[in-house]
């Protein structure tokens, strides 16, 4: 499987732009209004972004979020999006595009 | 009065203004008082500048310098200001915009508490210095009524009776600006006053600081595996919110719309402030990180204050740390101080051990749970068998809503129990040896919460009674019992789970 470049995590967050675009959050570095089609707005909160979307509990394999009642179930205090995890397919992309440092185009790493 | 009983008084109010002295700083400083010890003159400032931020609203809702910005910055990600506001018809929102703006408005962002996470309580402190700088700057020559050069936010002690019916007798004048429609009124039922017993334990708060365990206390960086609210923030702040003053203060996004808000928080703020006089800041955490919250820019921000980023923020969270360079102090008498450390320390450690007293450490500090049983049965009772083994040592236990659920404030009850012991609501000797724990929960009630996502879950860290149970009783299995109240909870309303630790 290659590494994932910004065009698929673009795809993949383009579902909570409506929410979050123009939101402000912040970091140590001062407060940004955060836009989920912008990259460089997305590589400022990219580490934060992988973690809330993983907020949700997976099954014994890590493979599939864990089904409670008929619903997934969040298990960190700030899980999103609120309405219930993407696929976790997407997520582990998004937690592997930060891994490998976020590049714009994995055959150009950043940094 | 008697001339024992005025000489007493004497006495104790000449003990109570010597020992509040050294809580006087920065002599010229603004003093925050506690509320039921203002002047009149003092009570009339206040009022005063509340007065002139609300009328600025009435010429214009979205005046940074009016009362309902300073109220959004408490939890408004997103106001969409008119470009033209005489073209503006509709009446203006109380609560937040969503989505994006229409093309007859641009996107403002007041603000946004940092619930739920280690920066909660100095987010609201750095609220504060910037309101209390623009309630100062109202009318400092007093040109139209009292003035207000010296105006601090006179602080409530919620952890004491109140002076007035259920709140400071300040509070309960309608004729006040600090008055609000929009609360509960009703005095003080018995049965209130005992399900809020934790929620108002000064022992409990005490109990915490002296622990000096910060993120226990004060809340878990954002990225924290299983973080987010400190024990004070969960199990006090969150029910006065919901059950103590319900209306507007029910909800995080109208909460500051009632002026009681100011003064509820000005105590948390001294309790902040009661933290870093016992410990320090040595072992706060993301004090770099910045605050969210558009203020006037006619106020002086705060000495160390940088402008960094896009967008503008209330600075970092360092720089609201000392009391002294933010230019105000408290006036502290000793019914307003944390109950002693050596009481403290008899209360809950020594011959008191868990679930071999009669009262928990947490009974002794705080009561026997929320859930009232004379106000009928618990809508839900969760349970979970756990081990007593050296892996469960430091376990925790995590209360998690069902992904969907509707935003609701709710309490939840944790007793620690062997498994041949029925739990017995009705039973106070139950519930006082063998709860562990209080925590709350103060939601939106919106069934579409937004930012406020109903899955947040709730922690329990079970190491103490752990501590207490084992080696003795290691290889039995006892029963984590979850008791759940408020006003919509339902059957199916969360589950309990393990965790290996925190």
């Amino acid at each position: 499987m290659s590494d994932p470049s910004w065009a698929d995590v673009e795809t993949i967050l383009q579902a909570g732009a409506g929410c979050m675009n123009g939101m402000v959050l912040t970091n140590d570095e001062g407060a940004f209004r955060i836009y989920l089609d912008d990259y460089e707005s997305v590589v400022r909160f990219g580490e934060l972004i992988a973690v809330v979307l993983d907020g949700w509990r997976r099954n014994a394999a890590g493979d599939a979020w864990a089904i409670v009642d008929g619903r997934p179930e969040a298990v960190k205090p700030h899980a999103m999006p609120p309405g219930g995890p993407l696929d976790i397919a997407d997520v582990d992309t998004v937690k592997r595009w930060v891994a490998i440092g976020m590049p714009k185009d994995p055959a150009q790493p950043v940094g | 009065m008697p001339d024992w009983t005025r000489r007493l008084a004497v006495a104790l109010c000449l003990m109570f203004a010597a020992s509040s002295v050294g809580w006087a700083q920065n002599g010229d400083a603004p003093l925050r008082k506690n509320i039921d010890d203002l002047t009149a003159a003092e009570l009339a400032a206040y009022e005063h500048a509340v007065q002139i931020l609300k009328d600025r609203n009435q010429a214009d809702p979205y005046d940074e310098e009016g009362y309902l910005w300073q109220a959004w910055i408490h939890n408004c990600m997103k106001i969409f200001v008119p470009k033209d506001p005489s073209t503006v018809t509709e009446p203006t929102p109380l609560f937040c915009d969503r989505g994006e703006p229409p093309p007859d408005r641009i996107l403002a962002n007041p603000g946004m508490c940092e619930h739920g996470k280690d920066i909660f309580l100095l987010w609201h402190r750095a609220q504060f210095y910037y309101f209390e700088q623009l309630l100062r700057a109202t009318d400092p020559e007093g040109l139209t009524g009292p003035s207000t050069a010296d105006v601090a936010v006179p602080f409530w002690n919620w952890t004491r009776p109140p002076s007035g019916a259920r709140y400071p007798k300040a509070f309960e004048d309608p004729t006040s600006p600090l008055y609000h429609e929009n609360r509960l009124h009703h005095a003080l039922l018995p049965e209130e006053r005992e399900r809020l017993e934790g929620a108002t334990s000064a022992r409990l708060t005490a109990a915490l600081i002296y622990g000096g365990d910060w993120p226990r206390f004060g809340g878990y960086p954002q990225a924290h595996p299983t973080g987010g609210k400190g024990e004070f923030e969960s199990a006090q702040h969150d029910l006065m919110h919901a059950f103590y003053f319900g209306g507007d203060m029910a909800n995080p996004t109208t909460a500051a719309l009632d002026p009681g808000f100011w003064s509820f928080h000005a105590y948390i703020d001294l309790i902040l402030e009661f933290w870093l006089r016992e410990n320090g800041a040595g072992t706060m955490t993301s004090l770099d990180q910045f605050l969210r919250g558009t203020q006037p820019t006619s106020i002086t921000p705060a000495p160390g204050h940088e402008n960094a980023g896009a967008v503008p923020s209330m600075g970092r969270a360092r720089i609201y740390l000392d009391t002294t360079q933010l230019g105000f102090g408290f006036e502290v008498k000793p019914q307003d101080r944390l109950p002693p450390r050596d009481l403290i320390a008899d209360l809950t450690t020594g011959a008191v051990r868990f679930g071999a007293s009669a009262q928990s450490p947490f009974a002794r500090l705080a009561g026997d749970g929320f859930n009232n049983p004379d106000l009928g049965q618990p809508t839900q009772i969760a349970q979970l068998p756990v081990a007593l083994n050296a892996d469960t040592r430091n376990a925790s236990v995590q209360f998690a809503r069902p992904n969907g659920a509707a935003d609701v404030s709710f309490a939840v009850d944790f007793y620690f129990h062997p498994p041949n012991v029925t739990p017995d609501m009705a039973d106070r000797a139950f519930r006082e040896r063998f709860i562990v724990a209080s925590r709350g929960y103060w939601g939106s009630g919106q069934s579409d919460a937004g930012a406020h996502a109903p899955a947040k879950p709730l922690f329990l860290d079970l190491s103490e009674p752990m501590q207490s149970l084992l080696p003795a009783l290691e290889g039995q299995v006892w029963v984590l019992t979850a008791v759940v109240s408020g006003p919509d909870v339902n059957l199916s309303f969360g589950r309990l789970s393990l965790l290996a630790g925190r």
